[in-house]
């Protein structure tokens, strides 16, 4: 082995972080040599190789989103999920029926679909058993999905809105991002249940139908304060403020990209983005430039 | 981790380094022999297993050093390792027994030939 060929070996962990890189290189490349050596290789596998790129994956997953932060927006989607997949089968299905309002036949069997990973989440998290949770957001997503292809293959058929099935697979995709942690979970089902009680007693009290409310009159009440949270965690993540800050930003995330796309579906007037988007250039360019960024310490990460 | 989530590769470098430190290479080329060449680590999925076993406290660095010139850094199992493997060892052991005990006993009837009145 020369020069020439540790080189070669050196440039397998080109996609790894550069402070991995500092740390880790010579012993990863001597690991390497040694590996070939004994093989009498002199150049690496092609699974070898692509072993190397998936752990340089996970290292840079592990820093963006490390496993406390996973865990809180795991809790946060997984509560959000599991109310609001009740409130919506309560005041979309379940009360129009009882008004003795027409419901047409796929559009409930969809909507129980959708709410039953959800509930059946719930109850194997009351019980603590972590994979089952797992398993049954895998299920809500695979649902998710199903319902977008019908809704595609049999356009004339009423389903759950794409907005809808939107956000239930986000839910589900950020719920299985970690393990969620039981008092955040049900303390966010509980505030999230509330709120969304309170928005179909509102829609009911000044006579609209629930989805004018939530598209027509809420967006004014809840889009600012909603997305201009979600850009101020975003900046303050960037800034590496805090591990709060950033699951906060992943959990919310979704939340203002589906509230963006149904404010413009809706036609609502491009200014007040525009405005929102002027004055979070501005105010992420001060903290930008005047806070101190604190760097996280080095990653957790071993290498032979 | 609880026992029942030890996987085989996990086994096998917690088993390797219950011997002794050891280097990255000789971590692989032991998991290698202990498997009867079932298990053969790649480098990216040693690194894995080693990122994750450090960050649950089961392993540890126990120094660099240069040998032949080549920078070597050396791992342990920490105490909280040697129980996991404690305990998945004896998990093991009972399985292994109860497996050759049921081999070396009466064989089950077979039990869809009854249920169809055949047998």
């Amino acid at each position: 082995m020369n020069a020439r060929h540790a080189n070669a070996f050196q440039s397998a962990f080109r996609f790894h972080p550069r402070l991995w890189r500092e740390q880790n290189e010579l012993t990863a490349v001597s690991v390497l040599m040694d590996a070939a050596e004994a093989t009498g290789r002199q150049h690496l596998s092609l699974s070898e190789r692509a072993s190397i790129y998936l752990h340089a994956a996970s290292v840079w997953a592990e820093q963006v989103l490390n496993r406390a932060i996973r865990e809180r927006v795991s809790s946060l989607a997984l509560g959000t999920g599991m109310a609001m997949s009740v409130v919506y089968f309560v005041s979309f299905i379940l009360m129009p029926m009882l008004d003795d309002a027409f419901m047409p036949m796929s559009k409930v069997v969809s909507a129980t679909a959708l709410l039953l990973p959800w509930v059946a989440a719930g109850l194997i998290r009351a019980v603590g058993y972590v994979r089952g949770v797992r398993a049954a957001m895998g299920i809500a997503l695979v649902l998710c999905v199903s319902v977008v292809l019908l809704r595609l293959w049999q356009p004339e058929l009423a389903l759950p809105s794409t907005l809808t099935v939107l956000f239930f697979g986000l839910w589900s995709v950020a719920a299985n991002l970690g393990r969620a942690r039981g008092t955040l979970t049900w303390v966010t089902a509980g505030v999230v249940a509330v709120l969304g009680v309170t928005v179909v007693f509102a829609a009911g009290l000044v006579g609209r139908t629930l989805d004018t409310m939530l598209w027509t009159h809420l967006p004014y009440v809840a889009f600012l304060p909603l997305v201009s949270l979600f850009l101020g965690l975003f900046t303050a993540a960037a800034c590496r403020r805090s591990t709060i800050a950033m699951s906060g930003t992943v959990y919310a995330g979704p939340w203002a990209i589906i509230l963006i796309a149904g404010f413009l579906r809706d036609g609502q007037p491009m200014q007040v983005v525009a405005l929102l988007m002027i004055a979070w250039a501005g105010v992420s360019g001060v903290v930008a430039t005047t806070a101190r960024i604190r760097h996280a310490g080095p990653p957790k990460t071993t290498v032979p | 981790m609880t026992v029942k989530e030890m996987r085989e590769p996990t086994f096998l470098i917690l088993t390797a380094l219950a011997g002794g430190r050891k280097h990255g290479y000789a971590l692989i080329a032991e998991t290698d022999e202990l498997s009867g060449h079932q298990v053969q680590l790649k480098v990216g999925t040693l690194y894995a297993a080693l990122d994750r076993l450090a960050s649950e406290g089961l392993v540890a660095v126990a120094g660099d050093e240069v040998a032949d010139g080549r920078l070597r850094r050396y791992y342990e199992l920490t105490a909280e390792g040697s129980a996991a493997l404690a305990d998945a060892a004896e998990r093991a052991s009972r399985i292994a027994t109860a497996a050759k005990s049921r081999l070396q006993g009466p064989h089950p009837a077979p039990v869809i030939s009854t249920r169809l009145g055949i047998a």
